[in-house]
Formats: structure tokens, C-alpha cells, sequence
């Protein structure tokens, strides 16, 4: 696929017109700057997509399964396929929820699976987001820019148009709104995807708000509007993390938080998307047992694999962590967005110490993975030759009345060289994703 | 049934508010350059006495550079500019991409501006982006309501600068003429009938509003807020 | 059985005034075969609140949500009723919640509080259990009143020396504390034991304001115990809700605009015939 550098720039200067934007916290002040964007798309077969595809649903399907027991009657506990401790101890587990049925029995509407390929082809699951996994909207607004400054691009390859991200954003919503209006909650402008939020608002026609505007009268939830008439709502979207969501339930110091928005939610009147509590799912020592839960609920093999991966929990795996501690990566499982992840080959030997130590002292707080020599994918440099960089995947997998997978996705790549951490808060950039329709 | 909550319905007030202080300023501004050309060096004194600004740049030269892109002073272009996009970004769901990104357009046109030797010139295409925001908000604006406040919006600083500039009665008359027709729209309980009144009662005789200046402008400024029961 | 006239109510006073006041109220209690509640009723004032409405939170307890718009200074709430309440600490139950058994935030054990379950547990394994009056399986029983015997030795009740957000370990180190401490603190020390445990707030005859205990699975049913006074719960105890720890069943949460709380008064009496 070839790309000139003048369309890049072309493609870059359309994204700050739209001001497509992600905000960073730096030196105690919040700046805005533009998601670094490489126009060269990660190009994915129909056959390789075809199965990704299969893959990723049943794995969606798995863990919305998973949720429904855990707060429900927790057999896979019962049956110890999981042990209790990783459950109950989990920060993700919200006792509060237990017994909530969600409006059509929905928890992870909206999932973030985060995938690599391996040099020889194969891919893995690195890991699994259910809470307020973000991204979507910045390759949906690339593809729009790019068919306007590189329209030979789409016409010369067959690509599948992945604008109907919006379309199966809000059906997803309606599915399973309770009556009322859409909105999409947001902590406000100062959050760092407000682009996302109020672009994805636009796109869908739900309304973007901040709680201010919203409040829980006799177990419903409405939105005034400015002449203070009230209208119901029935689903949120909502952009703020479940510790946030409401003071009456969760932290009480919470100002970005509707009160009693619990209330409305275990009446049954308004959905909350993705329902609160899933952060027990997509823990990372949870993680290990997804596999697990396809056979357990589905009575299938796994299509995807995870990356290979050990519990120090377990005697042999802590045993083998210890051993192969060098060649290892280690993740705390509290920590998301790229921090308490430590490559064993990157430490000093009085560091390895001090790591083994912790891991044997807190064996739950830990998993190790093998290092997936995850494949380089080219991009554009400043004079438009392509030097190549890590990269992993993004797939956004909607749950409303089936599963389906997005087709397209966040390449997300690290801009320095040899480097694993893709993450944008860490300055990583993005790429299209192609799915090819023949 | 509005689905516009109070705080859109501010920003989209002061959306209004904002792209008109950045246009009819510019523009009031340009008809000052000229008549400096030729005639008065010294008329963007009155430019700024009319608007209530402190003459802090003692000298023509530093007065445009100063008055059109001091970030720091909120009276300024730049300042209004930047108000302007605060408020266009917390509305894109509702005025869209395509009308934030003109507001985006004219703010970049105008910083690169700053750079060039003739201002008159090069802020041209800050005129054609407001324009153009306009015309996005006439075209592609679903909500009639929404279109209404931001024009609401818009109609209020206009008079504001035009009775501030004492611009003829009968081009006030149309402009308020316009802002009527738009309050023929608005629900009940939005504009405020006591400040209504005074408007109507002032604008009735012509001229009267250079004696009564301040009282309009007080009452131009709160139409829309709330009424509070006696 | 014995009768219960209860009455109950905190009134909060703010240094400057309280508007949009959202709140949550746990002062339902609900009947079960220690506390048969005969009657109730409630009161909250300012009154009329704007909206009002009776809810369940998340663990099982009744409670009162509801919102006052208007700037007000003080707030208050209480019930009054009858109960008819068991002399006897047991409450039968089904099988307790899982979660029952691990840690929360307000109840992680440190290993301050490891070494210290370790050094009740060696004592209590080289004495043999004399208590053989009772349905409940002996050695739970007995476990449960050794750890409490155990806390309450070892704290001293001190108001102002924690807060509301004190954790057990935080309590254990300062040495000193009030119900909840000593609640957290048998709370911890019964979840190292894999005694599943829940956090109880209600009234108690003589103490003067709210209080707080702890239930404890001893197969088949919870006892009641309250380490801040070394006893099992009798006549003198109404449980008005309960959690894993303080922050699941505090007996009031409220978020308003204003600058900060005020003070609080609370007036409780027990009647027992």
C-alpha cells in the first residue's frame, strides 16, 4: 500500500481541522494535542478477519456470560474453575451489583480486546477491555478523512467501510434503552477522549452530558432542560469509571457522579452501558481463566489464544516465574493503561530481587507472560520513508441483540524504535485498519 | 419536548455572543483602519472609548497588533476567538463537526495572520470562516431550538456593538427586528418580559437609545435570564 | 422475646446552607428472628423534601433516597417504633454471601493485624472449648467470642482518635478507637479466620448514638456480637443495616452544594419491657 507523504500531511491537517484531539495531564496542566496519525493502514485479510471474528464473538460472548454468573449465582466459582480469591478480591468486583440483572441480560455492550500478532502469524489476545474501552471514534473519523484525501486509496483496494461504527454503536444503545433518550455521560471537557465522547454524541445522536444535568427522581433517571422540563432516559453511555459513577454507592467524595443513578439502574429503568461491575472480567488475573470460561459456558475450544501466561498463585507457575523471571513480563494486575508492566530482561539484578520478592509476598497481585515478539508494521517517517515499529490491535466487539465485530479497529504503534508500550498515553500513535472485503 | 439542557443552552448563547464579537469587531475594526489611512490616525481612540476599552497602546501601530491578537486581554479578537471555539467545542454534538471545524478554521486563519505584514489582508479569510459558520448553522442545524438560541445569541451582541457604536436607527430597527422574530420562536419562560420590555419601549422612538444607553444595554444583556417572581 | 419502644434521630446542622441535598438514608430495619419489627415510622425534615422514595441498596437493606432543592441549615431524620427483639444473639440465615469472606478496604489486614490473628489463634488452639450450652457448633462460637474478647483487650475506646475513613489496620496501630474500629478490626481478624462476616449499624440501648457490631457465620446462622462492649447481642441491639464494613452500611450518605458538614447531634432511646 503505497501512501505519499503529501497525502499523510494532507490526511493530518484535515484531522486538525476536525480537531481530532486527545488531552494529556503534563506538569499540573491539561493540554490538548493531536493523536499522532500514520497513514499507512494495517492491512488485515478477509480470510485473517474472518476468523478474528469468530474468535473475538465467542470470547465477547464468554465473558458476558462469565459477568451474568459471577453476580448472579457464581457457579463457575462453585465449580471452581476460578478460584474465589480472584473474584472477590479483584478491584473490579462491585459487591453492590450483585443480583442486578442488567436490561437484556447485557453487561460488556461495548469491548475492547486488545490483540497482537506474532511474527509467525498467529495472533494473541493481550488483554480484554470492559470497562470504557476508548478509541473507536479516531479510526472512524482517519477513514473519513482519508477516502476525502486519498480517494484512489479505496478505489484501487477493497475495503470494507467500517463508517457503520456509529450505526452499531446506537443500535446497541437502543437494544437495550428502557425507554427514553440516549446519552452519553461525560466527565466533561476536560477529560482526556472529550473528543471521542462529543464526537461519538454527534454521531449517533445521543446527547452528550455531563451529571449536572441529569438526576435520579423516584428510581428515574431524567435530563432538564433549560426551561426545567424533564425527559426520561433510557440508556447511558457513560464515559466515567464505576468508583465515580455514584456518590450514594460508590466513592462519596464524587463530583463527576449522579446520585442514586444505582437506584434507577437495579429498578430497571435505565441501562447503563457497559454495566458497572465488569472490571471484575477484564482484571488482568482474570485474564488467565478466559479460555477457561469458553469451555465452561460456550462447550467450545477457544479460536484465540491468549498470550502464554502464569500465576505465581499457582505453586508451578510461581515456581516457573521465578526461574524464567528474565525472559518474562510481569504486570501488576491493579494497574491499566501501560503502567505495571515490567520486561524481567530490562531489570537489574538487585531490581529482579526486589520484584521476586513482592511477587512471593503478593503472589495474587501479580501474572507473568511470556514476551510476544510482536510483529512491526511500517510507518511513515518525516521524510515519507517507512521504518518499522511495534504495533497491537485494537477490536471493538458490540453486544446488543448478537455480537458483532467491528470491522476495522485501533492499530495502535509505539513511535520509538523496538519499543512494546503502544499505549497513547505513553505517546504511542495510530493507524488505520483495513479489513479487505475480497 | 427540548432535549437542550441549561448549560447547552448557555454555551450556545454565548457561542453566538462570541462569533459575533469576533466578526463585528473585526469589521468595525477594518472601517477604522481605513478612515486612519488618510483621514484621523488617532480614530482607534474612539474605537476603544466606544467599547469601553482602556486606550493602553498609546500609538496606532501597537493598537492593531495589540488589540487583534493579545490572548492575554479578553477583550481582544483573539480573545473572542478563543471563547468563541470554548464554547462551539462542548457544543459539536449539537452544532456539529462541520461548524466547530469552521470556528477552528477562523481561529488558525487568524494566529496565522499575525504573522503577515498586512492584517487587513490576511484576516480576509477569518471573515469568509465566520460567514461560513453561519451558513453551516442555517443549513445543517437540526434542532430549530438550538439554531434559535445561538442566533439568539448572535442578535444580542450585534445590537450590543451597534448601540455601542451608535449605528443608525433604522439599521438597529432591522436587526431588531430580527431578534423579535426570533423571540416569536423561543418557548415561553426563555426571554425575560421585563428587559423585553424595556427594549421595546426604547427602540419605539428613534434615537432615544443614545440617551437611555446604559439602561438598554443593561437590559439587552439580560433577556434571557431567568424571571424571578416579584 | 422481650418489647423494644425505639427511637432514633441525628439531626445535622451546616455552617452555611445546604442546596440540591441528595441523601440516603439506612434507617429501615428489617425483621428477622432476632427483631421482629412491629411497627415504624419515619420522619425527615425540612419537610416536604422535593422528592422522596423508598429503595434497596445493594446489600440487602431498606433505605430512603431522596433530594431537598431548596438552601436549608439543618437536616434531620429519625424513626420510631416497636420491636419485638430476641435475648439471644442468633440470626438464622441462608448460606452467607461469598464475599463475605475477603477483605475490603476499610478491612485489609496488615501484617500488624497477621501476627496478631496468629497469636489469638495459638491460644486459642492450646485451650479446649468448656462451652457445650449451646446449638451452635461449639468451636465457632467460641472462635468468634475469643477474637472479640481478643479486640476488645486490645483497643481502647477513644472518640476523635479515628474517623470515619480510619481502616482496621490504621485503628489497630493507633491502639484506640470507637465501634467501628473494633468492628473492623473482629471483621479482619474473623475473614482471616475464613469466618464469613458482616458489618452491622444500628441502635443499641445506653450508647448515646448510633452503633455498630458485628454477625458472624457459625454455620447455619449469624451471632451477633459487639467487641466494643465484649458482650453478644441481647434486647438492647436493633441491627438498621449491613455490609461488609462501615462504608457499605453507613446509616446516612449525602452529597449537597455548600461549603462543608456541620455538627451533629444524635438522640436515641430504648425502652425495654
Amino acid at each position: 500500500m503505497e501512501m505519499s507523504i503529501a497525502t499523510a500531511r494532507e490526511i493530518n491537517k484535515l484531522m486538525a481541522r476536525y480537531g481530532v484531539k486527545f488531552g494529556i495531564y503534563k506538569n499540573g496542566g491539561f493540554i490538548e494535542q493531536l493523536f499522532p496519525y500514520d497513514a499507512i493502514p494495517r492491512i488485515i485479510s478477509r480470510d485473517e478477519f474472518a476468523r478474528l471474528d469468530r474468535g473475538l464473538v465467542q470470547r465477547v460472548d464468554a465473558l458476558n456470560c462469565f459477568l451474568r454468573d459471577i453476580y448472579s449465582k457464581a457457579s463457575i466459582v462453585a465449580d471452581k474453575v476460578v478460584p474465589e480469591e480472584f473474584v472477590y478480591i479483584s478491584k473490579g468486583y462491585m459487591p453492590e451489583c450483585a443480583h442486578i440483572v442488567p436490561p437484556a441480560g447485557v453487561y460488556s455492550h461495548i469491548s475492547g480486546i486488545d490483540l497482537v500478532q506474532a511474527k509467525d502469524g498467529a495472533w494473541y489476545i493481550l488483554e480484554d477491555n470492559l470497562r470504557i474501552p476508548s478509541g473507536a471514534s479516531y479510526p472512524l473519523i482517519a477513514r473519513e478523512l482519508s477516502r476525502i484525501a486519498a480517494p484512489e486509496a479505496f478505489s484501487d483496494n477493497d475495503v470494507t467501510d467500517n463508517r457503520n461504527y456509529s450505526e452499531m454503536l446506537r443500535e446497541t444503545m437502543d437494544f437495550v434503552n428502557r425507554g427514553g433518550l440516549n446519552v452519553i455521560l461525560t466527565p466533561g471537557r476536560y477529560n482526556a477522549a472529550y473528543f471521542e465522547h462529543s464526537y461519538l454524541a454527534e454521531r449517533t445522536g445521543a446527547l452528550l452530558v455531563k451529571a449536572s444535568e441529569l438526576a435520579v427522581e423516584d428510581a428515574v433517571l431524567y435530563m432538564k432542560d433549560y426551561l426545567g422540563v424533564k425527559a426520561k432516559v433510557g440508556a447511558v453511555y457513560r464515559r466515567i469509571s464505576d468508583e465515580y459513577l455514584d456518590p450514594m454507592t460508590f466513592r462519596a467524595d464524587s463530583l463527576i457522579g449522579v446520585p442514586h443513578i444505582m437506584d434507577a439502574y437495579r429498578a430497571g429503568n435505565v441501562a447503563i452501558i457497559n454495566a458497572p461491575g465488569n472490571g471484575v472480567a477484564d482484571d488482568k488475573g482474570i485474564y488467565y481463566f478466559v479460555p477457561k470460561m469458553v469451555k465452561y459456558y460456550l462447550d467450545e475450544e477457544p479460536i484465540l489464544q491468549n498470550a502464554p501466561t502464569y500465576l505465581p498463585y499457582y505453586e508451578d507457575d510461581m515456581k516457573f516465574t521465578l526461574d524464567n523471571i528474565k525472559r518474562l513480563v510481569i504486570k501488576d494486575v491493579s494497574e491499566a493503561g501501560g503502567y505495571g508492566v515490567v520486561f524481567g530482561s530490562g531489570l537489574s539484578e538487585e531490581k529482579l530481587a526486589e520484584l521476586k520478592a513482592t511477587i512471593i509476598k503478593e503472589p495474587r497481585r501479580f501474572i507473568s507472560q511470556e514476551v510476544i515478539d510482536f510483529i512491526d508494521l511500517d510507518i511513515m517517517d518525516e521524510n515519507g520513508g517507512a521504518v518499522p515499529r511495534k504495533a497491537d490491535l485494537r477490536a471493538y466487539v458490540l453486544t446488543g441483540k448478537s455480537t458483532r465485530v467491528w470491522a476495522s479497529g485501533l492499530t495502535r504503534f509505539s513511535r520509538v524504535e523496538g519499543s512494546f508500550i503502544v499505549n497513547s498515553s505513553q505517546g504511542g500513535g495510530f493507524k488505520d485498519t483495513w479489513v479487505l472485503s475480497r | 419536548m427540548g432535549t437542550i439542557t441549561i448549560e447547552y443552552s448557555s454555551n450556545l448563547y454565548w457561542l453566538g455572543r462570541y462569533v459575533e464579537r469576533a466578526y463585528t469587531t473585526l469589521n468595525t475594526f477594518f472601517n477604522y483602519c481605513d478612515i486612519s489611512l488618510d483621514k484621523d490616525k488617532n480614530s482607534y481612540k474612539e474605537f476603544l472609548d466606544k467599547l469601553d476599552i482602556e486606550d493602553k497602546y498609546g500609538d496606532y501601530k501597537r493598537f492593531i497588533h495589540g488589540y487583534l491578537y493579545d490572548g492575554a486581554d479578553c477583550f481582544t479578537v483573539s480573545s473572542s476567538l478563543r471563547f468563541a471555539h470554548d464554547n462551539a467545542l462542548v457544543c459539536r454534538n449539537v452544532i456539529g463537526s462541520e461548524a466547530l471545524a469552521y470556528i477552528q478554521l477562523a481561529a488558525d486563519a487568524f494566529h496565522a495572520s499575525s504573522k503577515e505584514k498586512n492584517p487587513r489582508l490576511s484576516l480576509m479569510p477569518v471573515i469568509d470562516y465566520l460567514l461560513a459558520f453561519w451558513g453551516s448553522i442555517d443549513d445543517k442545524l437540526a434542532s430549530g431550538e438550538a439554531r434559535t438560541i445561538v442566533k439568539c445569541g448572535k442578535l444580542v451582541e450585534r445590537l450590543d456593538l451597534y448601540f455601542r457604536f451608535s449605528y443608525d436607527h433604522k439599521l438597529i430597527n432591522s436587526e431588531y427586528e430580527k431578534l423579535c422574530y426570533l423571540l416569536s420562536r423561543v418557548r415561553k419562560g426563555f426571554c425575560n418580559a421585563r428587559h423585553l420590555a424595556v427594549l421595546v419601549e426604547v427602540l419605539a422612538i428613534e434615537e432615544s437609545y443614545k440617551a437611555r444607553l446604559d439602561e438598554v444595554l443593561d437590559s439587552l444583556s439580560r433577556l434571557f435570564e431567568e424571571e424571578r417572581a416579584a | 422475646m422481650k418489647t423494644v419502644r425505639f427511637k432514633y434521630q441525628t439531626e445535622l446542622a451546616f455552617s452555611s446552607p445546604a442546596s440540591e441535598h441528595r441523601f440516603l438514608l439506612r434507617i429501615l430495619p428489617l425483621s428477622d428472628d432476632r427483631q421482629q419489627i412491629e411497627s415504624l415510622s419515619w420522619h425527615i425534615d425540612p419537610s416536604p423534601v422535593d422528592t422522596l422514595w423508598k429503595t434497596a441498596d445493594g446489600f440487602g437493606n431498606d433505605a430512603l433516597a431522596g433530594q431537598i432543592n431548596a438552601p436549608h441549615n439543618r437536616f434531620c431524620f429519625g424513626i420510631e417504633g416497636v420491636a419485638e427483639v430476641s435475648g439471644e444473639p442468633y440470626i438464622s440465615s441462608g448460606e452467607p454471601p461469598r464475599m463475605l469472606l475477603y477483605p475490603t478496604e476499610l478491612t485489609r489486614p496488615h501484617s500488624g493485624l497477621v501476627d496478631f490473628y496468629e497469636s489469638i489463634n495459638n491460644g486459642i488452639n492450646n485451650n479446649t472449648s468448656d462451652d457445650i450450652n449451646s446449638s451452635v457448633p461449639i468451636n465457632a462460637l467460641y472462635r468468634i467470642q475469643h477474637f472479640s474478647h481478643a479486640v476488645h483487650d486490645r483497643l481502647r475506646y477513644e472518640r476523635g482518635a479515628t474517623a470515619n475513613s480510619t481502616s482496621a489496620a490504621e485503628a489497630f496501630d493507633i491502639g484506640a478507637g470507637v465501634c467501628q474500629d473494633y468492628a473492623h478490626i473482629l471483621l479482619a481478624l474473623l475473614r482471616l479466620d475464613k469466618i464469613p462476616c458482616r458489618y452491622a449499624a444500628g441502635l443499641a440501648s445506653d450508647y448515646g448514638e448510633t452503633h455498630a457490631w458485628v454477625e458472624a457465620w457459625a454455620g447455619a446462622r449469624y451471632i451477633a456480637i459487639d467487641p466494643t462492649r465484649d458482650k453478644l447481642a441481647d434486647e438492647g441491639y436493633i441491627a438498621l443495616s449491613r455490609g461488609r464494613d462501615f462504608a457499605d452500611s453507613s446509616i446516612e450518605r449525602g452529597v449537597f452544594k455548600g461549603t462543608c458538614r456541620g455538627t451533629q447531634t444524635v438522640s436515641l432511646s430504648m425502652e425495654i419491657s
